[in-house]
């Protein structure tokens, strides 16, 4: 698992929409049941999961060079559209393989009350091949085709339970806020064709006048609001708050995070200066910081509250790019990938049993985490490990990355770190005030007066305990372990910074 | 791995492994929680006893293992006599709380987390006081917080157990973030985690020294309750039951001493740290004089002792401050001592409350009739605080006021000796009314369970014995001398 190389991304992306395609197929002809679709995909996730981690032992099998060779003869998906070395990209996409396998396996029992689940797994397939698409591609017009198929899956995704009128009113906001993200990026990409006659992204030069420029911050600021910066992070909560909570999951634990890794490798793969960028991106991560803390603390919904959790631990991935990209520090960037990594698993583990509470016994509001004694402990324990690791209380994962953090920005000779220092302990002490009514809670549940006997505890469905399972040892293991993740993510911090031109 | 490395994880990790045990298997085994985790605060006791002659042969003790090679940090522990006391103090009080807890808290559906939390709570302190790396202490002092606040938050004494707990875990952490910034700023120095880099980080970076020795006093103030970091600590000690309240009035407040002693006091030599002297001396009489005087108007009695601790733990960071002999000694003394007799305090309020019901002073009264044996341990720790000759925090005392005219500041050493004349004040005030004198409103009182009287009775006992033979402790205490502020005594 040290390095990756992937052939061609473009296998993925093509098995995962084809299985979207012959899902929405079999569902039509042979009205195959939830749990069998659910399998279904969770099956190519893992496939292709494993297709990547293992693509090393499997690059020298036949039938992987026959599929590249043919692939790479097809000459509109030509891997020349692809940067198949992004370790970064890697990375990224082997996080939300991962969750959308733990996503789509939790589906089979979550949706089983929904009537639409027919075009839940095709989206969901779909969305993942957009977003892996959008993430390795080196070409404007393909980067825009992809990342519209990922959103606009996302917009019907949020709004899937449309019998709510919430639903329906998030997914509108978030349709509209997206669109106009897309037409600006649309636009930027006009203004690059404009002035430099290509739209591939290593021969465009920037530095060939204004409109270069004002075409790259057009991108930029595009994908700023997909990915949630403040000011321009309003729909977040909403999205993510109103959406499924298996769809949540992935939204918040890795999407996000996936957009804003691509614009930061394109405006440096376009030449942007990198003292620039870093700087544009300190304000906006201090924004983030306190604007998701501060709003965190007046939520009374549990799943809008981790929506603004969301937010600012943005914030911290954006700060420790920041921090790096200033000051040419791969410790930094290094460390925003693994705030990436145990964020992915933290706040997905949060949602998934989030959805638990909610489908078991109408759990939406803070207060309503009491009823959680109905429950298995299992749940409570999970939902608190998620929460505690967020909380970057020891001896949890997400210490790991604090400590990293505040080493990082002690490190950094930067001009502004003792303000950079300051405002994450002060977003971390507010944190801690949203952050700890949800533990006691959810605690105080877990060691009450009742006997077992009293508890009417309610049976949880494989389908979704498994899942929770899974995450709670990833975590536990990114605790006792980090040294592992170090690594894959030194490899991306390198290679990110290798792209500066 | 030697016998001795064994010995020392395992120190640790006894509590830690019958605590997590007792979470996951408690319920089918709950009614021997008790006994499991008495067995094991004694085994752990009886474990750190085994390097008293490995420390007296001048050995230190130490175990290393790598966690995250890449970035420098290791787990790796270490025993040498700094540790000493605060080891020593950390590992008695949990056995007297956990004898306290048999018969306090009942026996239910829930109560082997109770005990697993304490020992939880009580490994924390060891690995604090163990630990020889700063990511493997900054560890340990959260997880000596996390396993505290759930405690207070389930086994609270009222309604308003979530917001104490809330500002009590809040307040406590800020105090750990400075501290974690100082650490942060001093690893990176040297990219090595390991307590001998302080010294080399600190020294290599003399400018840096006010900084980080003022984050530093500030982030271990707050778990000391010094004014003005005091606020959580009286609502905490009042709502928390009564033997997590030994463990954190009696324990935890020390660990903030340690701190103090571990991390600025090691690394400097005397000329450096003297810029925090006079500040740290202020406070300490600051402290000393708000915290008795609030325990003069106080009318809850387990606030009362609460004050009182605010109270003494301004002595401590005063003979600290005076960077002194007698006052480095003597605040460690303290110390222990402190912890021995405010252990004893707590269990008579404990004792109290459990026998009338009532934690109001102005309902209690005429008590000295109706419970001779309380009165004698109440009296005995009474006299013991107010620091009469015998008894065990005179010594101490008497090493401390004596500091305080070893240094220019003598107008500070009086009004030193003077607010201890509050002390007295308040002990009377408390003794008098709940003791001796006679209430209108008759009330009964129940029987008191055999395990509270025996803790208090055997705490009572070794007031006596450390008051009349200070000797031995002192011979230890000495050792640590040579580790502090340069070693030139």
């Amino acid at each position: 698992m040290v390095s990756f190389s992937i052939q061609n991304p473009l296998i993925i992306i093509l098995v995962l929409s084809l299985a979207a395609i012959i899902i929405f197929m079999l569902s039509k002809i042979l009205h195959i049941s939830n749990s069998i679709m659910a399998s279904l995909s969770t099956l190519t996730f893992l496939l292709m999961l494993l297709l990547i981690v293992f693509q090393n032992h499997l690059q020298n099998s036949s039938i992987f060079i026959n599929l590249s060779t043919f692939m790479d003869n097809i000459e509109i998906y030509s891997s020349g559209y692809f940067n198949s070395e992004d370790s970064g990209a890697i990375l990224i996409s082997i996080i939300a393989l991962a969750l959308a396998t733990l996503v789509s396996l939790y589906s089979a029992e979550y949706l089983k009350q929904d009537k639409r689940q027919r075009y839940f797994y095709p989206l969901l397939l779909l969305m993942i091949s957009g977003f892996i698409g959008m993430l390795f591609t080196s070409n404007l017009m393909v980067l825009y085709l992809f990342s519209e198929l990922m959103s606009i899956c996302t917009y019907s995704l949020v709004a899937f339970r449309r019998q709510t009128d919430t639903a329906i009113e998030a997914g509108f906001k978030y349709l509209m806020m997206g669109s106009v993200a897309s037409v600006i990026i649309l636009l930027g990409i006009a203004f690059l064709f404009f002035s430099n006659g290509t739209i591939n992204i290593n021969e465009i030069e920037i530095s060939n006048g204004w409109i270069s420029q004002v075409g790259a911050i057009l991108i930029f600021s595009g994908f700023c609001l997909k990915s949630a910066m403040v000011p321009l992070h309003t729909w977040l909560p909403d999205a993510h708050g109103r959406a499924p909570s298996s769809i949540s999951a992935i939204l918040s634990g890795i999407t996000i995070q996936g957009v804003f890794y691509t614009s930061v490798r394109l405006l440096l793969s376009l030449g942007f200066d990198h003292y620039l960028l870093g700087t544009i991106l300190l304000i906006l991560s201090l924004l983030n910081i306190l604007v998701g803390n501060v709003m965190g603390l007046v939520q009374d919904h549990t799943k809008r509250l981790l929506g603004y959790s969301t937010i600012s631990q943005m914030g911290y991935i954006t700060l420790c790019m920041a921090i790096g990209l200033r000051n040419n520090l791969p410790a930094a960037i290094q460390t925003s990938f693994f705030i990436i990594i145990v964020h992915a698993a933290a706040k997905s583990l949060a949602f998934l049993s989030k959805g638990v509470l909610h489908y078991y016994i109408g759990a939406t509001k803070i207060k309503d985490l009491e009823r959680s004694s109905e429950l298995p402990n299992f749940i409570s324990l999970a939902f608190g490990l998620a929460i505690i690791s967020l909380a970057a209380i020891p001896p949890f994962a997400g210490f790991t990355g604090k400590w990293m953090v505040l080493t990082n920005l002690v490190a950094s000779d930067d001009r502004l770190s003792i303000l950079c220092i300051l405002v994450f302990l002060g977003g971390s002490i507010i944190a801690l005030g949203y952050y700890f009514p949800l533990l006691i809670h959810i605690f105080s549940q877990i060691f009450s007066h009742k006997k077992k006997a009293e508890r009417k505890i309610k049976r949880i469905s494989p389908w979704m305990s498994l899942p929770i399972a899974v995450l709670v040892i990833a975590i536990l293991y990114i605790s006792i372990a980090p040294q592992l993740f170090l690594k894959s993510t030194e490899e991306a911090s390198y290679f990110l910074l290798g792209m500066m031109r | 791995m030697n016998t001795q490395n064994i010995i020392m994880v395992s120190v640790i990790l006894v509590k830690l492994l019958s605590s997590g045990f007792l979470l996951l298997f408690g319920k089918s085994i709950g009614r021997f929680a008790k006994w499991i985790s008495l067995l094991v605060s004694f085994s752990s006791f009886g474990l750190f006893l085994v390097f008293i002659p490995a420390l007296q042969n001048g050995e230190i003790p130490s175990v290393v293992f790598d966690y995250l090679p890449t970035m420098g940090i290791q787990f790796s522990l270490k025993i040498d006599w700094l540790a000493f006391p605060f080891l020593l103090t950390e590992e008695l009080v949990t056995i007297f709380a956990i004898v306290y807890a048999l018969d306090y808290v009942k026996t239910d559906d829930r109560s082997h987390t109770f005990y697993a939390l304490l020992l939880m709570f009580s490994a924390g302190m060891s690995g604090t006081t163990l630990a020889n790396d700063i990511f493997l202490f900054y560890f340990f002092w959260e997880l000596m917080l996390i396993a505290s606040s759930i405690l207070v938050l389930n086994w609270g004494e009222s309604e308003k157990r979530n917001g104490v707990t809330l500002k009590y875990f809040i307040i406590t952490h800020l105090g750990s973030l400075l501290v974690l910034v100082a650490f942060i700023m001093i690893y990176t120095q040297t990219g090595v985690d390991n307590f001998s880099a302080i010294k080399a980080g600190l020294q290599a970076n003399p400018e840096q020294i006010p900084l980080i020795g003022s984050l530093f006093l500030l982030g271990f103030g707050v778990k000391m309750a010094v004014v003005p970091f005091h606020i959580w600590l009286p609502d905490t000690h009042s709502e928390a039951p009564m033997p997590v309240t030994i463990m954190l009035a009696a324990a935890m407040l020390s660990m903030g001493t340690y701190g103090i002693l571990r991390f600025p006091m090691s690394s400097l030599s005397a000329m450096q740290f003297s810029m925090f002297a006079l500040p740290m001396m202020i406070v300490g009489v600051v402290s000393e004089i708000y915290g008795a005087s609030m325990a003069l108007v106080e009318k809850d009695i387990k606030r009362i002792i609460a004050y009182s601790s605010v109270s003494q733990m301004g002595y401590i960071l005063y003979g600290l401050g005076t960077q002194t002999y007698s006052g480095i000694v003597g605040a460690t003394l303290h110390v222990i001592y402190h912890a021995i007799v405010k252990a004893l305090l707590f269990c008579c309020v404990g004792w109290i409350i459990k026998a009338t019901g009532k934690r109001d002073i102005q309902a209690l009264g005429g008590m000295h009739k109706k419970d001779p044996l309380l009165t004698v341990c109440m009296v005995l720790g009474g006299l013991s605080i107010m620091g009469v000759p015998a008894l065990a925090i005179f010594n101490s005392e008497w090493m401390i006021f004596s500091s305080g005219f070893q240094t220019p500041y003598t107008g500070l050493a009086m009004l030193e000796i003077l607010g201890s004349i509050l002390t007295t004040a308040y002990i009377l005030r408390f003794i008098g009314k709940i003791f001796f004198t006679s209430q209108d409103e008759e009330f009964s009182i129940q029987k008191v369970p055999f395990s509270i009287k025996l803790a208090t009775v055997s705490l009572t006992i070794l007031t006596i014995t450390a008051g009349l033979f200070p000797k031995p402790l002192f011979n230890y205490v000495v050792n640590e001398l040579p580790l502090i502020l340069g070693g030139q005594w």
